[in-house]
């Protein structure tokens, strides 16, 4: 089974859904005044879901019959991933439009569709792993990790265009401090994803008959790694929000450690696959 | 045609030899890793301490021949985005090549791996009853070829009331789970649905490709 496609899609949409998160609440912060800078973030939004759903193509063998993912609405959480995650592109890019367009009375619309469109592509995400043959996948750590990677990502990607976008004090701009709440919630949801995610894995080895193809890792090496990388990424963005050297340098180094522990966190869930029976 | 038609394996008497996998694969012209029917090798025990001090075996093995149990309640249908697996009047679960994209999310929910994915097709396959042979009153080749009639087909309420229904027997799934259309006749020495006392010895050969 190829993992990338896997990680690239379900990483890339979720920190586009944060971002999205993290910039519309920085805007409500500041009353709305933001336009100025709001078109570049979410253009970055559309960027990360359009290479999520290319990623998501290259997955397919035939990636030429990929429309027909949607044939299934009514009964398959794959079917309607998909639909939503389109349905959110299309949010952010009439958002884009709109914003260009200074039609500013749509704006908040679509700010708050494209929102509740990426809460229902989230919660889609999490239905297609929620499998009740593969017990490891199915648990409530599963939800708590994809929304964790969206607000964490989502926040780190806010806090680095902010700090590019901004010259003036971007440390104290509404869109940075909306961005640090959005890591700050991130790491709690990552947090408490631990103990159901260790409870699940355990079920699973009871439950089922084969290891998982390949370890590379093991969960609690896994898991360190884990913890020091977003451990790094804290200290990183409470240097930016410091007065200590340039807000875009920690910014941007507070991305690389969420990424680098997501992508390796992201890697051992679908490899930790197993499934009942046979 | 029959209204519901089921597998049926008299797990007693299957020898493990194969020949339902072997005859399968000819029939179908099934490249190598495909493998729409497997013999799973389930075994176990160690030496047991008696009371007087000797020891006793409890050494068991036995074979489960295992295809698409064309489910009542298939999660391959449920899950496949495109509808190409779909499951006709009278059960039998099928896949579309027109309409499969190689997704291959029915081989993660599967449990009883039935979805098998073909390289060369870039598409899933699987078994589909030898659906043709039933048409014309034949019976599937795996059931036709198996040496000591463990393997038989038939009507699903037919082989339930003649053996019973019940298919909690290691290392099977909980039926529950999809309510496969297979009735068994344990061997004498099955584990339970979740027994940790044995197991599968031939994952090599079982096992997704």
């Amino acid at each position: 089974m190829h993992n990338w496609s896997l990680v690239c899609f379900t990483l890339f949409t979720q920190s586009a859904i944060g971002l999205v998160w993290v910039r519309v609440t920085g805007r409500w912060f500041s009353g709305g005044t933001q336009e100025d800078y709001f078109v570049w973030p979410m253009s970055i939004a559309l960027i990360l879901t359009g290479l999520g759903l290319y990623a998501a193509l290259t997955h397919l063998a035939k990636p030429r019959l990929a429309p027909h993912a949607l044939r299934n609405l009514t009964a398959s959480w794959l079917s309607r991933e998909v639909l939503v995650v389109q349905a959110f592109a299309g949010a952010v890019a009439l958002m884009i439009l709109i914003s260009l367009l200074d039609a500013s009375s749509g704006v908040v619309i679509l700010e708050t569709a494209a929102c509740l469109l990426g809460g229902a592509a989230l919660f889609a995400m999490t239905q297609v792993y929620l499998l009740k043959t593969v017990p490891v996948w199915n648990s409530p750590a599963t939800f708590l990790e994809f929304a964790g990677s969206a607000m964490l990502l989502g926040g780190a990607l806010g806090a680095v265009l902010t700090a590019f976008g901004v010259t003036d004090q971007p440390r104290w701009n509404p869109a940075f401090i909306a961005a640090g709440i959005g890591i700050l919630l991130g790491l709690i949801l990552k947090l408490s994803a631990i103990p159901p995610a260790l409870a699940s894995e355990q079920a699973a080895q009871a439950q089922t008959w084969y290891e998982p193809a390949v370890v590379s890792l093991s969960t609690g090496r896994v898991l360190t790694v884990r913890i020091g990388l977003n451990l790094a990424g804290l200290i990183m963005i409470l240097a930016a929000m410091s007065v200590y050297g340039p807000t875009w340098l920690w910014a941007c180094l507070s991305l690389a450690c969420f990424s680098t522990g997501e992508v390796v966190g992201r890697q051992h869930f679908y490899k930790a696959y197993r499934r009942l029976g046979l | 045609m029959l209204k519901r038609p089921a597998f049926f394996l008299d797990v007693q008497i299957c020898t493990g030899c194969k020949t339902c996998m072997i005859i399968c694969k000819d029939k179908n012209d099934l490249p190598m890793g495909v493998r729409w029917r497997r013999v799973v090798e389930f075994a176990g025990g160690d030496w047991v301490g008696l009371v007087d001090g000797t020891f006793n075996q409890s050494v068991f093995a036995y074979y489960l021949s295992v295809s698409c149990n064309h489910c009542q309640d298939p999660i391959c249908v449920q899950s496949c985005p495109s509808k190409a697996m779909n499951q006709d009047d009278h059960g039998i679960v099928t896949v579309d090549p027109q309409k499969c994209l190689g997704c291959r999310y029915c081989e993660w929910a599967c449990p009883y791996s039935a979805p098998q994915f073909d390289e060369a097709l870039g598409q899933m396959t699987k078994c589909d009853f030898c659906r043709e042979e039933l048409e014309q009153g034949g019976v599937p080749a795996c059931v036709a070829g198996c040496p000591t009639r463990a393997l038989q087909f038939g009507e699903y309420d037919q082989l339930a009331a003649r053996h019973g229904s019940s298919l909690l027997m290691a290392p099977l799934p909980p039926p529950v789970l999809t309510e496969p259309n297979f009735i068994l006749e344990p061997h004498r020495d099955a584990k339970p649905g979740q027994t940790r006392t044995g197991a599968i010895c031939n994952p090599e050969e079982v096992k997704d490709a």
